[in-house]
């Protein structure tokens, strides 16, 4: 699997912002940011040859973090009653 | 602490269901996930009510947002506990009293799918920690996956803006509506549970609170202009031009935003995050989404309930350390009991003992278009809305006080039948029941309802011997 990256995708203006869903990339679109901003932003998780393409077509793309660092590492539990128990004891439930 | 598994989430589900078996029922859905899982919903609920108002709450549509399945389990379990031991339910700086538990449980039906997508988790768990769609195998494509909040019938024909008809994009809107099981098992929930009127698709991230419309602009003054027009297909999705906006009922944008408003208070007070809450467009056009699609059916088929539907977009990260978790997972339920409780409503609760059910889509026009179209008459609406869950807390626990909003409510269906009539006037009668029954609900009433209801009282002063529509012409 190729390494992704946490981005922000800064457009010159709404219109060319608007043209992102063409390159079918991970927008993370409850990060847009297009109201009363002359250069709208988006945040995105994306592979090293998509921000090659996006700063291409004239976007402008910074990179926050790779995105496996990101992610929780932990196995999920598969017993919900230890899950329970760690909610208690941590007061979240009686 | 680590997050729930899809496993433990359905066996948590099963387990609330035998632990809370007076006030719980297993809802096994009709079809298994693509990879052949069995989800599952759990319904709460104590007595039966007739005409008793539904609540949905859906998580687990996006694989790696994985705070929402163990939110809504962690929330069915405090309230199954809250209200079988008679307490009240604290979130950070925000408490609810056992009064308000016992109300949104007795006057509810509140459903909770946790996890819509458990072969999305799964893969989240094993191989892609950022897997987003359900796992369907695309014929013709080595990409796999539907997104499944892509995949509702919500101008399905159409790929407006995020929406795409790439098997290898994250937002793969599938081959056609609901082409997927998972999404075919939450129109299930609408379908056969016709009391939904309200709905939370919980999501991550962002700190919002969306509601419609998701494919262009909202607009509030032209009904011809709106989703079913095939005159208008190809306009929709530009964001801030004239040529096309997505019509909503002012009445309908007041509760989204009214409510949306109230559920942001309530999160705020946990822990002082604010969440904004707007129309979906205003990130990103969309077309099929859950939420456009559950408000959508009552306009597709006016037979079918309005339901209002939000997108709740939980945090600032899809998979925070479990600390955080826990800590958006206190907010976000905040949010939603604020939900289950601006859901209420009085009239529907007390139709079928005053004999109104029959009149109710009546009673809602007249709500809608006629009230609304007046400015006192907006006011009313306003009042009425904010003050909603008190009158109901206040008038369902006092046999009296019942006896006193059924009649009240008789009158007023008359009043509202007779509406065109010009020389049906109220007369002196309703208006000392009115009056009678305020004089007790202020006694009992918190300090912003003792002002809505001094303001009702004082208008009343001015409708004696007057017809409805003379009332509302004269504001």
């Amino acid at each position: 699997m190729k390494n992704k990256f946490f981005v922000t995708i800064t457009a010159s203006d709404r219109g060319k912002f608007f043209t992102l869903h063409d390159f079918d990339i991970d927008l993370l679109i409850s990060t847009s940011k297009i109201k009363d901003r002359k250069s709208p932003a988006i945040d995105a998780i994306v592979t090293q040859e998509e921000i090659e393409k996006l700063v291409k077509a004239g976007f402008s793309v910074k990179v926050k973090e790779e995105a496996s660092k990101r992610q929780f590492k932990e196995k999920m539990t598969d017993n919900f009653k230890d899950w329970i128990k760690d909610m208690q004891e941590r007061k979240e439930i009686i | 602490m680590a997050y729930l598994s899809a496993t433990a989430i359905e066996d948590c589900i099963q387990w609330l269901a035998v632990a809370y078996p007076a006030i719980t029922n297993l809802i096994v859905l009709p079809e298994q996930s693509v990879e052949g899982r069995t989800i599952r919903a759990l319904k709460i609920a104590s007595g039966e009510g007739c005409n008793r108002r539904g609540v949905l709450f859906i998580g687990g549509t996006h694989a790696r947002e994985l705070i929402n399945p163990d939110l809504l389990v962690a929330l069915a379990l405090k309230l199954c506990q809250a209200y079988t031991n008679n307490t009240g339910l604290t979130f950070g700086g925000k408490s609810y009293t056992s009064a308000s538990i016992k109300l949104i449980v007795e006057s509810l039906d509140i459903f909770i799918l946790p996890l819509l997508n458990p072969d999305g988790r799964v893969y989240v768990q094993t191989t892609d920690a950022w897997w987003r769609k359900n796992r369907r195998v695309n014929a013709g494509s080595s990409c796999k996956g539907v997104d499944l909040n892509r995949n509702y019938d919500f101008l399905a024909n159409f790929a407006i803006g995020s929406t795409s008809t790439n098997p290898c994009s994250e937002t793969f809107k599938g081959p056609s509506a609901f082409s997927e099981p998972e999404t075919r098992n939450a129109r299930h929930m609408l379908n056969t549970y016709p009391n939904i009127v309200a709905m939370q698709d919980v999501h991550s991230s962002g700190q919002l609170i969306l509601h419609p419309w998701g494919d262009d602009d909202n607009q509030t003054t032209d009904p011809a202009m709106n989703f079913m027009d095939p005159a208008f297909d190809g306009m929709r999705g530009t964001l801030g031009d004239m040529v096309y906006k997505e019509y909503i009922p002012a009445s309908d944008l007041d509760w989204f935003v009214s409510t949306g408003n109230r559920m942001r208070d309530a999160i705020s007070a946990v822990r002082g995050r604010m969440y904004t809450v707007e129309p979906a467009s205003q990130l990103y056009p969309t077309s099929g989404t859950s939420k456009d699609y559950g408000y959508s059916r009552h306009f597709v088929n006016a037979a079918k309930r309005r339901v209002y539907a939000y997108t709740l977009e939980t945090g600032l990260e899809f998979q925070p350390p479990y600390a955080e978790a826990l800590n958006v997972m206190s907010e976000a339920s905040a949010g939603l009991v604020e939900f289950c409780l601006a859901s209420l409503c009085i009239v529907e609760d007390l139709s079928c003992e005053a004999d109104i059910v029959d009149n109710l889509d009546d009673i809602r026009l007249f709500r809608d278009k006629e009230l609304w179209a007046s400015e006192r008459g907006r006011t009313w609406i306003k009042l009425f809305r904010e003050n909603n869950w008190e009158i109901t807390a206040l008038v369902i626990k006092n046999p009296d006080l019942r006896r006193q909003a059924v009649a009240v409510l008789k009158r007023a269906n008359a009043l509202v039948v007779s509406r065109k009539q010009k020389l049906k006037v109220i007369d002196m009668e309703t208006i000392k029941m009115v009056n009678d029954l305020s004089s007790q609900l202020i006694k009992q009433a918190s300090p912003g309802f003792k002002k809505a209801i001094i303001e009702v009282q004082n208008d009343l002063k001015h409708f004696k011997g007057k017809s409805i529509s003379e009332i509302l012409r004269s504001h």
